[in-house]
């Protein structure tokens, strides 16, 4: 019995071994750290009364960023890397189709923070996709403090490779979304007038008259604004709606928005990719179509299903690369991506031609 | 625009037409039914497509990649031929061919990442 143990103990060691070198094998663990000097300001001087010049330029301090993580992405033949090493800014365009340029497990975990433009940011990105011949599955969640960017999306899906080049899928897909569609505060004026929110925030205005002609006649009747300090902040309404009463409402937005948190909807999707290299022409191209959903997670009243009052809107993402070395002097490219997602739209196009002289 | 999507259809019906056993990575043994016990087992390279012709069936294949000697085996990455393993006249592959193979693989993956 001892010996039986013994070997089922050591058969699973092996095997885990085994296991934990398939999930490490090609991967990388980078860190970097990255300093720029920060974008060109224009030098901004004040002149005194004395005649005096002053610099006033705003000094700002290098940008920089502190990556780390592990990953274990292939990238597509098209894609030449980038630079020799990694340092966490690598976009790969495999990320974007349902296939990748290799079967298995792929996965990205990667962490940064830094500075840009004056302004402190967080970033992280949590990937793990599996391909395999009949089904594909991928885990995704990322937040980018740069772009305020911030989903989680998980998708499950069959494959049926059609030949080597040309493949379908089709499965269900969760996103994570911020209430899209709903508007706090249109939602607010059909209730309320628009000054019943400047009051809700400490504002006031006092009314008053011009009598231009001077007859004893109000011509012009406007309110001046007055901030919680009772300080005057703007002369008239035109003058708050167009300057503090935009804060207000960016404000107001965000607060209900965060309030209602984020909804969760489950899509059938149905995909297809196609993937064709040689040196001198390539193709790559993807899409995919998400025609039924269901409300899974959230509050559903904010729900985009409730908010256009159907669940067969058509949500959908395409893709095309190509190049074409048209003779060794002479080449051009082509890249396009639309993602229609929600009341959403992403459009990236990129067209070009190179001439070797 | 429109040159252009026309252009991307024609070389797309090319692509599908081109020799698929040259895609990506592909190991490909050339043999025939009289060979049999030559041949190395591929069944295990589960990282690349394989593919197993025999000259009574495939001639064609045999006749573009100028087959001399069988079984031969062929690496190919995207179309170009990366590694070439002959038997020759002992009808033998040399000794851990299947070893170098998987270390070739392996190379042209690890590419990638």
């Amino acid at each position: 019995m001892k010996k039986i143990l013994l070997l089922l103990l050591l058969m699973s060691t092996s095997v885990n071994a085994q296991i934990f070198k398939d999930i490490f094998k090609y991967s990388t663990v980078f860190g970097s750290y990255t300093e720029t000097s920060p974008l060109f300001t224009p030098e901004q001087y004040f002149v005194t009364q004395a005649g005096d010049v002053m610099n006033i330029t705003p000094e700002t301090s290098n940008d920089y960023t502190i990556s780390f993580g592990i990953r274990k992405i292939a990238r597509m033949d098209y894609e030449n890397r980038e630079n020799r090493f990694y340092d966490g800014s690598e976009q790969n365009m495999s990320l974007s189709s349902n296939i990748g340029s290799v079967k298995g497990l792929e996965y990205l975990f990667q962490f940064s923070k830094g500075r840009q433009q004056g302004r402190d940011f967080k970033s992280e990105r949590y990937l793990i996709r599996y391909i395999a011949n009949y089904w594909i599955a991928k885990v995704e969640m990322q937040h980018n403090g740069l772009i305020n960017l911030d989903y989680k999306t998980a998708d499950l899906r069959l494959r049926l490779p059609i030949g080597k080049k040309f493949s379908i899928s089709a499965g269900g897909a969760v996103r994570t979304h911020l209430p899209y569609g709903y508007s706090p505060i249109s939602d607010y004026l059909n209730d309320n007038n628009w000054w019943d929110l400047a009051y809700d925030y400490g504002f006031q205005d006092i009314g008053y008259y011009i009598d231009y002609d001077f007859d004893g006649q109000a011509d012009e009747i406007d309110w001046y604004w007055l901030n919680e300090d009772g300080e005057r902040v703007a002369d008239t309404d035109l003058d708050f709606r167009k300057n503090d009463y935009t804060d207000i409402v960016t404000d107001y937005n965000e607060r209900e928005l965060d309030a209602i948190g984020i909804l969760g909807t489950l899509s059938f999707v149905v995909g297809a990719d196609y993937y064709y290299f040689r040196d001198k022409f390539w193709l790559h191209s993807w899409g995919n179509v998400f025609p039924k959903h269901q409300h899974i997670y959230g509050d559903e009243d904010y729900s985009y299903e409730t908010f256009i009052g159907k669940d067969n809107w058509l949500d959908f993402n395409y893709g095309i690369v190509f190049g074409w070395n048209i003779s060794k002097n002479l080449g051009i490219f082509t890249e396009h991506e639309r993602t229609q997602f929600w009341d959403k739209n992403l459009v990236f196009t990129k067209v070009g031609i190179n001439l070797k002289l | 625009m429109k040159h252009l999507i026309l252009s991307i259809l024609f070389l797309t019906s090319f692509a599908i037409s081109a020799q698929e056993y040259k895609d990506e990575i592909s190991v490909v043994q050339f043999s025939a039914s009289f060979v049999k016990d030559s041949e190395i087992n591929l069944s295990k390279l589960n990282e690349c497509h394989v593919y197993t012709f025999y000259i009574e069936k495939n001639k064609k294949h045999f006749d573009a990649e100028s087959i001399k000697y069988l079984p031969t085996i062929l690496l190919f990455q995207n179309g170009k031929e990366i590694m070439r393993v002959e038997t020759g006249i002992s009808m033998k592959f040399p000794e851990n061919t299947d070893k170098q193979i998987r270390k070739k693989i392996e190379e042209l993956i690890g590419n990638k990442f």
